[in-house]
């Protein structure tokens, strides 16, 4: 086949804006034509930029390539595309075409002026590439001091596990990362986007997030529950200030029935958005089941009374002593749509004789009464029935009201019982007495007057549709336990006197309602909570809550229901815990047992304020950035958007340039090296030793920043090591080693550097000349010979190896070891190889077309390569490549249509 | 009685285009904090710092003067730091006679990676010079 | 169940210990370790030369031995036997032609063409038991004593016939915890006791055992635990030499893992034969509470 007919497109495409990817580009442009740099990081410069100086001239890299790098950016025929990569491309030599996925930084980069504001209040720190772990960066960072751009990035992981585990969608990471900087007030405000009652849920809520918690794996979950009671007692403790009313922007009345936490969350979403909404409820006091189901003890009413107060104050009304039974009324009042969340607040019968004696009372109609503030008279002698947080609830508010024997019954096991475990432990320190395992099956009385009640053994059978084990009765073995009151709580079913027949229910008693947009069978009416649900845990009738309010909104727009729901949220997959010491979690300090007796006061004390900073300052930051917008608020010039989704380009370019670059193999590769601080690789070392480093060029050791005095290099780790690592000579080690040697013993000078080495390989100009400078001049000692073991003893490592000039074994008791690691392609860039089609060799460097006369042509016509994602080397050869490739490229740009020796069609 | 306003000393920097002045960009780059004591002024090299334009700034009026320049060894322009160095040790022992300190006029090395030592070192000198006080040439003539 | 055994010369002498706590303690789980009938010896050492085939044959024989008597599993005690067995099992197994030769030598047994698995031990306890099942049986739970695991070369090298991961072992280490005791980390966990130059150079062996040893105890240890007679040689029976020439040298009690382990599960600590060993390794289990 001859020539391929159609033009060239005379743009180039450039991948990888390391030195070699640099110098491709400006030699293409400074030739005239357009150039677009692509690479994956938010800057360019590579790994040259992390080293301190450069061999053999000991030029600092900043200093020679920023002007390069600026050049890079400011080219008007290089458009310049970081945080980038090449996602597909098609094509052949003269007319590729490239789609390239923008990543989103979250930040609008022709606005950031790189000042660094947001940097400051972002309270997350990650693992920063650049730095290569000797420090962290936050979740918003520029790469380093010179990047180019010289912009913010945001790194978002996903979502952390506690914050997908929330049904409400309660942002945990976020509030905890801003408490662990001290910043309540702002760590409130977290929770407040999403829902108003963080002083209730700090204390009642089921903690789901707790169990998803990553932490958990490391030593024991965050105190997720905690924090979040923490920082709204905090306000509550200083005093809140009146919250501005919302501007109702809509005209559509919404009603809302039931003012327990379903309906409220539901009110707090709908006025926030503009709506004007009335909550209608039966009792004389809002809150639902929050008020008249939980005791005092547990939830302070105070605590309630302010969150309930901030709905209020935000404009939504409520109507106490407003029953409400057909919601079809409402809407000929006006109202536009309805939310129904009246819950389950009717008792279960139990349908055993004797249940209607007097001195039987229902649990619920029992805390009703001493949460109304009504003194319930109560005998000494009490049994409660059922397992749950209803019955444990009852049993506790009993023995405070002085009762002097009170027992649980439970049919289960305790380990079935489904109330809190904490709850059961408490009461049982209280002194309520657990009877499992055992059934009640008549009240007895006598002349009208409860004496007691008759129970039935229980014996665990098979699993029953719920999963748990079946209580099977042992006949013959009744007992009867004197008793003056009998409380039950085997269950709550929703009230359904008057509501009308439209509204369909479900088999189990619940109100009927869709799952995802909560829509009822009846028009305009939604529903949520126990009311859907049956009696289940209060963050769960807030997240209904809070989704009817969305269908509401959409429904009242004419928006279709159920577009992009329910909401995806991609959990963060790998949580690093390298480095992660194991520390207890918080304990919550509670009342002390005799001053519990007889008395409501709240059980359960909260943390301190150090205490509260030091459990936040535990979490992994599992999703890297938290969502907590400080940045968004710190950015003057408004630059920060956490809604920007990635962007797609297509492109048409005539030629591609590979120079993707390398990395080096990780140092736990290595099973004779323990793991250990003070052992890090070159790239680790360069950035103490560089004067814009961490430690501005002050040679510390990481373990306990102390100066080392004697330090072991390496050389050949992984390397030339066909069994453990790869077979090749990286080429670069002996010389960057014995440089390392020298600027550490110009920093150190009182320091000893050995260099364990096989051979010395100094191949450029100037190299030989530079090892003798550091044996004559800085008296760096060369070893000959192999390290097999390194380990720690006490302040030392001790290193084992061979000098096998004397034939001797050596062991060398040094501050810190720096190994020169095998030198790999780039991992991040396997992908791109696929991609692009072209060959590669089994160690992942890109094959040439031919190895000594064509090194610079892949596999592919039209796709070169330059630099170290062809094979080792070092940065002079590497800038060469990158000349040499573009070379390639302006001979391709100057032919009238692609000539080839054998036309590739692809 | 009236608030003794804290005295803000006023040095002028001559500061070597390839090192000190690339660290003084650095730091700004880093957004690091120093005094804004300093009046920085760019030559070339340190070495092309006529001593008579420190005793022209001293004279002017500034409390201090700092001359910055490459690491020995690494001048952009071979030896200039070298020159530089020996005139200002002159320049100091003069300066005794003068009756001003000599302690008032500084050279340090530092290169253009080193912008946290910049900044430490802009730091340094203004405590030096705000603890030495005015220029004394300041009281005997109307400067 | 029962398991083929083979026991090697030392341990019908000087590792009687090793031994006796062994049958007792695999007794106790449920395992009886059958001895195999007209066993010899191992041959000690499996020989590297390419061509040294007559050597081969004191193993293979032993592995035949094994066949003969309807068993396809054969475990031992002694890391030598079990390293000189199972690597000559391997060439057996791997080497066609060195098979035939060796078969057509011994024309007078039954063809050996690598039938029988050759286990050590802690392979056992750890595949076939299991350390929760060892747990559950123990009756005198060691009390944290705080014992260093030494695991010597010959279970773990070459890489073909280890044990457990070369560099960084855990066998022993799990053992030690499902029976009650700490075990303590030491960096010459893996490091050659100095094995056969006892023999010709004891005056390295000193100096290799007081460096093991010191480690171990600078790193916290009461004990050693291992499971090699003659790493127990090194380590344990040449100690009265040790403290005469190393002034901070006091003794360090060396135990044999199944002595342990007979030890936790209540057995009568007379199968220990710990008269075998130097000093008074009963001493620490006495003053430790763990025995009365």
């Amino acid at each position: 086949m001859g020539s391929i007919d159609g033009s060239i497109a005379r743009k180039a495409l450039i991948i990888g804006g390391g030195v070699a990817g640099i110098q491709a580009s400006l030699d293409i442009a400074d030739a005239g034509y357009e150039v677009i740099l692509v690479e994956r990081t938010p800057s360019i410069g590579g790994h040259m930029l992390q080293y301190s100086e450069v061999f053999p001239t000991l030029d600092c890299p900043q200093c020679i390539m920023t002007p390069k790098m600026v050049e890079v950016g400011q080219h008007p025929n290089i458009r310049l595309l970081t945080y980038s990569e090449v996602e597909s491309v098609s094509g052949k030599v003269g007319n590729f075409n490239v789609r390239i996925r923008r990543k989103t930084p979250y930040v609008e980069w022709d606005k950031c002026t790189g000042c660094g504001e947001c940097a400051a209040v972002c309270p997350v720190e990650v693992y920063s590439e650049y730095e290569r772990g000797v420090t962290a960066q936050k979740a918003i960072y520029k790469p380093f001091g010179q990047a180019v751009p010289a912009v913010f990035t945001v790194e978002k992981r996903g979502y952390s596990p506690c914050r997908v585990a929330c049904p409400a969608g309660v942002n945990a990471q976020g509030y905890i990362a801003l408490i662990s900087q001290g910043k309540f007030p702002e760590a409130l405000e977290v929770v407040r986007r999403t829902m108003p009652f963080a002083g209730v849920i700090g204390r009642v809520c089921t903690h789901r997030c707790e169990t998803e918690c990553e932490r958990g794996t490391v030593d024991e979950p965050m105190a997720i529950r905690t924090l979040k009671r923490f920082i709204a007692d905090y306000e509550l403790k200083a005093g809140r200030e009146k919250v501005t009313p919302v501007e109702k922007t809509r005209q559509e009345k919404v009603a809302v029935v039931g003012s327990g936490p379903a309906g409220l969350a539901c009110a707090y979403d709908l006025i926030r958005k503009g709506y004007p909404v009335t909550v209608f409820e039966a009792m004389p006091v809002a809150g639902g089941l929050l008020r008249y189901g939980i005791p005092e003890y547990r939830l302070p009413k105070n605590v309630l009374d302010n969150e309930i107060d901030y709905v209020q104050e935000l404009g939504v009304e409520v109507r106490t002593n407003s029953r409400v039974e057909d919601p079809g009324k409402l809407f000929a009042e006006g109202y536009k749509a309805v939310f129904l969340g009246t819950g389950a607040g009717m008792s279960q019968k139990m349908n055993i004789p004797g249940e209607d004696t007097p001195g039987v009372i229902h649990a619920l109609d029992f805390l009703k009464q001493v949460n109304s503030g009504d003194k319930a008279s109560l005998g000494r002698r009490v049994v409660v029935i059922g397992g749950g947080n209803a019955a444990v609830d009852a049993a506790r508010v009993a023995k405070r009201l002085g009762a002097d024997e009170v027992t649980i019954v439970y049919r289960r096991s305790r380990d079935e019982m489904p109330a809190v475990a904490e709850e059961v432990d408490e009461a049982e320190k209280e002194g309520v007495r657990l009877h499992i395992l055992a059934a009640p099956t008549q009240v007895l009385s006598q002349g009208g007057k409860l004496t007691g009640i008759e129970c039935l053994r229980m014996e665990l059978g098979e699993p029953d549709a719920s999963g748990r084990r079946r209580p099977i009765p042992v006949k013959g073995s009744e007992f009867i336990l004197d008793v003056d009151n009998v409380i039950i709580a085997i269950g709550q079913v929703v009230d359904k006197a008057g509501l009308p027949e439209e509204l369909a229910c479900t088999e189990r008693g619940t109100l009927s309602a869709d799952p995802v947009t909560f829509e009822t069978s009846m028009a305009g009416v939604f529903a949520g909570g126990d009311m859907v649900s049956g009696p289940a845990d209060v963050i769960r009738a807030i997240a209904a809550g809070k989704e009817a309010a969305e269908s509401i909104d959409r429904y009242l727009n004419g928006a279709d229901l159920c577009e992009g729901r329910p909401r995806q949220l991609n959990k963060v997959e790998e949580v690093s815990k390298e480095g992660v010491l194991p520390r207890s979690r918080a304990a919550m300090p509670m009342l002390d047992l005799k001053q519990r007796e007889r008395s409501f006061a709240e059980v359960e004390l909260g943390l301190d304020e150090k205490t509260a900073i030091e459990e936040a300052k535990r979490c992994l930051n599992c999703a890297g950035c938290c969502e907590c917008f400080s940045c968004e608020v710190a950015c003057e010039r408004k630059a920060i958007n956490h809604e920007l989704a990635d962007r797609y380009e297509e492109v048409e370019v005539g030629a591609i340039v590979v120079a993707t670059g390398f990395e080096l193999t990780p140092v736990k590769a290595i099973s004779e090296f323990e793991p250990d601080l003070d052992i890090l690789d070159g790239i680790q070392f360069e950035r103490i030793l560089c004067p814009g480093g961490p430690t501005a060029g002050v040679v510390l050791r990481p373990s306990d920043a102390k100066e080392p005095k004697e330090v072991a290099f390496i050389s050949c780790v992984g390397s030339r090591d066909p069994e453990h690592g790869v077979p090749y000579c990286s080429r670069v080690c002996c010389m960057y080693l014995v440089k390392q040697a020298m600027l550490y013993k110009h920093a150190v000078p009182d320091g000893q550097a050995y260099i364990f080495y096989m051979d010395i390989r100094t191949t450029g100009k100037g190299y030989e000349e530079f090892v003798q400078r550091a044996v004559e001049e800085d008296g760096v000692l060369y070893l000959r010979g192999r390290v097999s073991k390194i380990f720690r003893d006490g302040d030392k490592l001790k290193v084992w190896g061979a000098d096998t000039l004397t034939g001797k074994r050596i062991e060398l008791s040094c501050d810190l070891v720096v190994l020169g690691m095998a030198m790999v392609p780039d991992p991040a860039a396997r992908e791109l190889m696929r991609i692009l089609g072209i060959n590669t060799d089994m160690h992942g460097f890109i094959t040439e077309a031919h190895p000594k006369l064509r090194p610079l042509e892949s596999s592919v016509p039209g796709i070169y390569i330059a630099g170290t994602a062809q094979g080792p080397k070092d940065i002079p050869d590497s800038v060469a490549q990158g000349s040499g490739a573009a070379s390639k490229v302006l001979a391709l740009f100057s032919q009238q249509e692609p000539v080839l020796e054998k036309a590739e069609k692809r | 009685m009236a608030e003794e306003k804290e005295f803000q000393p006023v040095i002028v920097g001559f500061f070597c285009n390839w090192c000190t002045a690339t660290a003084a960009d650095l730091a700004g780059t880093l957004r690091m904090q120093y005094p804004a004591n300093i009046r920085p002024i760019r030559t070339m090299c340190s070495g092309s710092v006529d001593p008579v334009y420190v005793l022209r700034a001293l004279l002017g009026g500034a409390d201090g003067v700092i001359v910055g320049g490459c690491t020995p060894g690494d001048c952009h322009y071979v030896s200039g730091n070298y020159k530089a160095r020996r005139r200002m040790a002159i320049l100091k022992t003069m300066l005794k006679t003068l009756g001003i300190e000599d302690d008032r006029v500084w050279i340090r090395w530092i290169s253009a990676a080193e912008g946290a030592k910049f900044a430490r070192t802009m730091r340094e000198v203004t405590e030096s010079i705000k603890k030495l006080g005015p220029n004394p040439l300041r009281e005997d003539w109307s400067i | 169940m029962d398991l083929s055994y083979y026991p090697g010369c030392t341990l019908k002498t000087a590792a009687k210990g090793l031994e006796d706590s062994a049958i007792a303690s695999m007794n106790a789980l449920g395992i009886r370790l059958v001895e195999i009938e007209r066993w010899n010896c191992c041959g000690t050492v499996y020989s590297l030369a390419e061509d040294d085939l007559a050597h081969h044959l004191a193993p293979v024989r032993n592995l035949i031995r094994v066949k003969e008597q309807g068993s396809d599993r054969v475990v031992t005690l002694c890391s030598f036997c079990y390293h000189t067995l199972k690597r000559a099992n391997l060439l057996v197994r791997n080497d066609g032609e060195k098979r035939k030769t060796l078969n057509d030598f011994m024309e007078e047994e039954v063809d050996y063409n690598g039938e029988v698995e050759v286990l050590h031990l802690l392979e056992v306890l750890r595949d076939e038991v299991g350390w929760e099942a060892i747990t559950e049986k123990v009756k005198v739970p060691l009390q944290g004593l705080k014992v260093a695991p030494y695991y010597g070369c010959t279970l773990l090298r070459p890489q073909d016939v280890a044990i457990d991961e070369v560099e960084r072992p855990t066998i022993l280490h799990q053992m030690m915890k499902s029976l009650g005791a700490e075990a303590v980390d030491f960096p010459y966990a893996t490091e050659c006791c100095g094995s056969f130059q006892i023999v010709g150079n004891p005056d390295f062996i000193n100096q290799r055992a007081w460096e093991i040893l010191s480690s171990a105890i600078r790193c916290g240890a009461e004990a050693i635990v291992l499971t090699c007679p003659l790493c127990h040689f090194n380590l344990s029976q040449r100690q009265p030499e040790l403290v005469k020439r190393y002034s901070d040298f006091q003794g360090m009690p060396v135990f044999y893992f199944t002595q342990l382990l007979a030890i936790a599960l209540g057995i009568d600590p007379e199968v220990c034969h710990f008269e075998l060993s130097y000093g008074d390794p009963f001493s620490l289990l006495k003053s430790r509470k763990v025995v009365s």
